[in-house]
């Protein structure tokens, strides 16, 4: 046999072989015969006559000729309940059962320490999701293989409620290993998508999301700051996250609890759920990609490609340049940087002038009151909430969503220049103006915040992210599932001060489990809208960036690392552990992970002990 | 008759070992091998940057190596390593041989310590995007040479890199992952 494929049966491979070759004609009737002429012949001559110089990294694709702003803005649909059979947690769906192979999080079972009674208080919601093939198109007429949460990129959004226990049974349909993590969420270390706590193909995992806030540590009463919004869920594996991503394995998770929702009850912010459950239609998630494209329609990707792979069409909601008809009143956007490596600067223009705009939220974390701001820093994982009013708009005005961030390499970006725009989004402003708006405008009461306090810090950590010899350190190790490079008291805060010595490079760093409070950027107190919550915080060349943590309520591994895909993939990621309290003494239990034991609870991870999968695991 | 190398692929982003160069490299026994065509092509392999006189981070590599060798041996994985001198003024093919005596794994037909042309070597390491970015000498930079191990499965087209000095146990796992894959599917399924 001359490759070692998988088996692939004439019904399912003759419908791609066929949008190829449509994809191709599309090409032609595009940029004439000589250039297809020349891609016809592109391997064999490329191969013969250049392949000695060694030079051959592949260029860039250009971009595939399309009418910007001619389809409009896709608006992802919701998720839609169903009852898991066997059901989650029951002997027939636990570790290493035929129908749930990896099980779900121990946090499930009502006999565990942490689990709490109040955590059931309401009835539990399930969902499916699978990893599976699709065909996507990411520019209009161009059928582009694909990889979807249940076949659709974006994916599904998931809708959370606080205290809404959910549970999330994930297939893998494809032959790529898999991990899905939910970003922004405070969940069980069996369900926050460690790299190594993996999806095996054809198996499935209960993902248990008990939507809990987290608790005070002083007043013990549940932390309302900590309560994320807009969250995302995307693929997490080790080694394959970057190139499962730009496939299009991401989606959005709407969570609200009591306190958001009596915004939307009392038309502060606009609604967020129609009668029916689906996406009210003036709070609008928007993901952002740059996508490159093959002449054949494939996605361009290098799978050594560990700068920081940018694309050169920018999509949203997975459409390259889409318009949006907006009426004259006030929209909620949630706008997420979803790409590999690129970093935007988002303002929002009529003609040539910025229109100054409310941000709400950093990664998700309502503020207590509106900023008045006129454009968005956005690095690879983050989030922000804004508010746009377009009622001062006559119908027919069109306003553009722009990236003023230029950037030609992964590593980091070259600046701002206002002066060379990239469009993302066009707004055609449409009808009379709205009565009776929402009233969310600067000086209303989102949020209230409640800042972690330095005097609660029972440790301080450094944590320097360096590059040695081409490879990516932390504190100067190399990444090392076997190892906790933090033992943490499960209930306390911690001062991190993360220190970016690797260069010019960029570097978006992500903590699991909880969010973070900026203290200082260079010695400096942040600027306003980055004072508040954070899950990711955007370490710049040479950038010390000084965070106060709450670890709570889960125990277990869990990463952090950078955002940047491909860095991520290269392992600059770091492993911390945190462990419960002995109850009769007080004292911190000790580590599963000790740098000297190989082993984690196959309950944790989720991988059963002696698991004799094809894919080698990593936690015998 | 040889079978045509796989990396002979229509449609997609060009594989990666269609930009592997096909130069002629020399092992530690002073036998010829066409780089791509005789190493690379067809196999799962894990490629390090070493050369004999560094005494930077090549030992705790090699060490590392030797060590992963004796794991994916012991797990019965077909794989093969090459070890690309990044010092080829002064490595020759009796230095990579004392070498691979000095490390023990001398007598191993799936381990190759290697030495071409200087500009080969850059060629190589760039293709293989093992070099700092910022190198763009003609002759290679021993100070900064790459501390990463690139390894793949060339029948798939799956390849990645992870850093010499990582625990050995978690390189074996890595590249297992990596070459047991049956690769993409969805660029499999393109492939006529």
């Amino acid at each position: 046999m001359k490759y070692a494929i998988t088996v692939v049966s004439k019904s399912l491979e003759e419908p791609f072989i066929n949008r190829m070759k449509q994809n191709r004609r599309q090409f032609v009737s595009q940029v004439g015969m000589a250039s297809i002429l020349a891609a016809e012949s592109f391997p064999l001559l490329l191969l013969a006559s250049k392949a000695q110089a060694g030079d051959l990294l592949p260029k860039l694709p250009t971009v595939p000729r399309y009418t910007p702003h001619s389809v409009p803005l896709p608006l992802p649909g919701r998720l839609a309940p169903t009852v898991l059979v066997p059901a989650p947690g029951s002997p027939e769906a636990s570790l290493g059962s035929a129908a749930v192979y990896h099980g779900i999080a121990p946090e499930y079972s009502r006999s565990h320490p942490a689990h709490q009674p109040y955590w059931d208080l309401s009835p539990e919601r399930h969902y499916e999701m699978a990893y599976e093939d699709a065909l996507h198109e990411w520019v209009p007429g161009i059928q582009t293989p694909a990889l979807g949460y249940n076949g659709l990129v974006p994916g599904a959004t998931l809708r959370l409620r606080v205290g809404e226990p959910a549970v999330v049974r994930v297939t893998n349909k494809v032959d790529i290993e898999a991990s899905v993590h939910l970003h922004g969420g405070h969940n069980p270390a069996h369900a926050d998508g460690h790299p190594c706590f993996y999806v095996f193909p054809g198996q499935s995992r209960d993902y248990y999301y008990p939507n809990v806030l987290p608790r005070h540590p002083v007043t013990g009463e549940a932390d309302i700051s900590h309560s994320n919004s807009t969250l995302w869920f995307h693929d997490h594996a080790n080694d394959v996250t970057a190139r499962n991503v730009i496939y299009g394995l991401a989606g959005f998770a709407l969570l609200t609890d009591d306190l958001e929702e009596k915004l939307f009850e009392d038309r502060i912010l606009p609604a967020l759920d129609t009668a029916d459950g689906q996406q009210a239609p003036y709070d609008v998630p928007m993901a952002f990609i740059d996508q490159a494209l093959n002449r054949d329609g494939t996605v361009f990707w290098d799978p050594l490609d560990a700068d920081g792979r940018l694309g050169n069409i920018l999509t949203v909601n997975g459409a390259a340049q889409p318009y949006f008809e907006v009426e004259r009143r006030k929209y909620r956007f949630r706008w997420l940087d979803s790409s590999l490596a690129r970093i935007y600067e988002l303002r929002i223009v009529r003609g040539a002038t910025a229109i100054p705009f409310l941000q709400i939220s950093n990664d998700g974390y309502l503020f207590p009151q509106p900023q008045l701001v006129s454009s968005v820093l956005l690095v690879p994982g983050k989030r922000a909430d804004v508010i746009v009013d377009f009622s001062k708009f006559e119908a027919g005005t069109k306003l553009y969503l722009q990236n003023i961030m230029q950037q030609s390499n992964g590593r980091k970006p070259d600046g701002i220049d206002p002066a060379r725009p990239m469009n993302l989004v066009e707004f055609r402003v449409k009808g009379p103006v709205v009565p009776n708006d929402v009233s969310v405008g600067l000086g209303s009461a989102l949020r209230p915040y409640t800042p972690i306090e330095a005097s609660e810090v029972t440790a301080t950590r450094r944590f320097d992210f360096n590059r040695s010899n081409g490879a990516w350190q932390i504190n100067g190790q190399f990444w090392s599932p076997f190892r906790s490079d933090a033992v943490i008291t499960s209930g306390t805060t911690e001062r991190w001060i993360l220190q970016n010595k690797a260069g010019g490079w960029w570097h978006p760093a992500h903590i699991h489990l909880e969010n973070h409070q900026i203290v200082s950027i260079n010695g400096v107190k942040p600027k306003k809208v980055w004072s508040y919550l954070t899950d990711t915080s955007s370490l710049e060349g040479n950038m010390v960036i000084e965070v106060l943590v709450r670890f709570r309520t889960f125990t277990g591994p869990f990463v952090f690392h950078c955002h940047n895909n491909n860095h991520e993939d290269m392992r600059m990621m770091s492993q911390i552990e945190t462990v419960p309290r002995n109850p009769a003494t007080g004292l911190p239990m000790p580590p599963m992970l000790n740098g000297k034991s190989f082993s984690v609870d196959p309950a944790v991870c989720g991988i059963p002990a002696g698991d004799i999968q094809a894919n080698p695991h990593l936690f015998h | 008759m040889i079978k045509p190398p796989s990396f002979e692929v229509a449609g997609g982003t060009p594989w990666v070992s269609s930009r592997i160069p096909d130069c002629v490299v020399r092992n530690q026994r002073g036998e010829p091998r066409r780089f791509r065509t005789d190493l690379i092509a067809r196999q799962r392999v894990l490629i390090s940057f070493i050369y004999t006189r560094c005494d930077g981070i090549c030992p705790k590599t090699v060490a590392n190596l030797v060590a992963v060798e004796k794991l994916l041996r012991a797990a019965a994985e077909p794989f093969r390593m090459l070890s690309l001198s990044v010092d080829p003024a002064r490595d020759t093919t009796e230095d990579l041989a004392e070498y691979a005596q000095g490390h023990g794994v001398s007598h191993l037909p799936h381990w190759e310590f290697l030495v071409a042309s200087p500009a080969d070597t850059v060629a190589i390491q760039k293709a293989l995007r093992a070099s700092e970015p910022d190198a763009d000498a003609a002759a290679p930079d021993l100070k900064s040479h790459s501390g990463m191990i690139v390894f793949g499965n060339e029948t798939t087209n799956r390849w990645s890199s992870i850093a010499a000095g990582t625990a050995p146990i978690h390189i074996q796992h890595a590249f297992q992952t990596v070459a047991r894959s049956s690769g993409f599917s969805s660029l499999l399924k393109l492939r006529v």
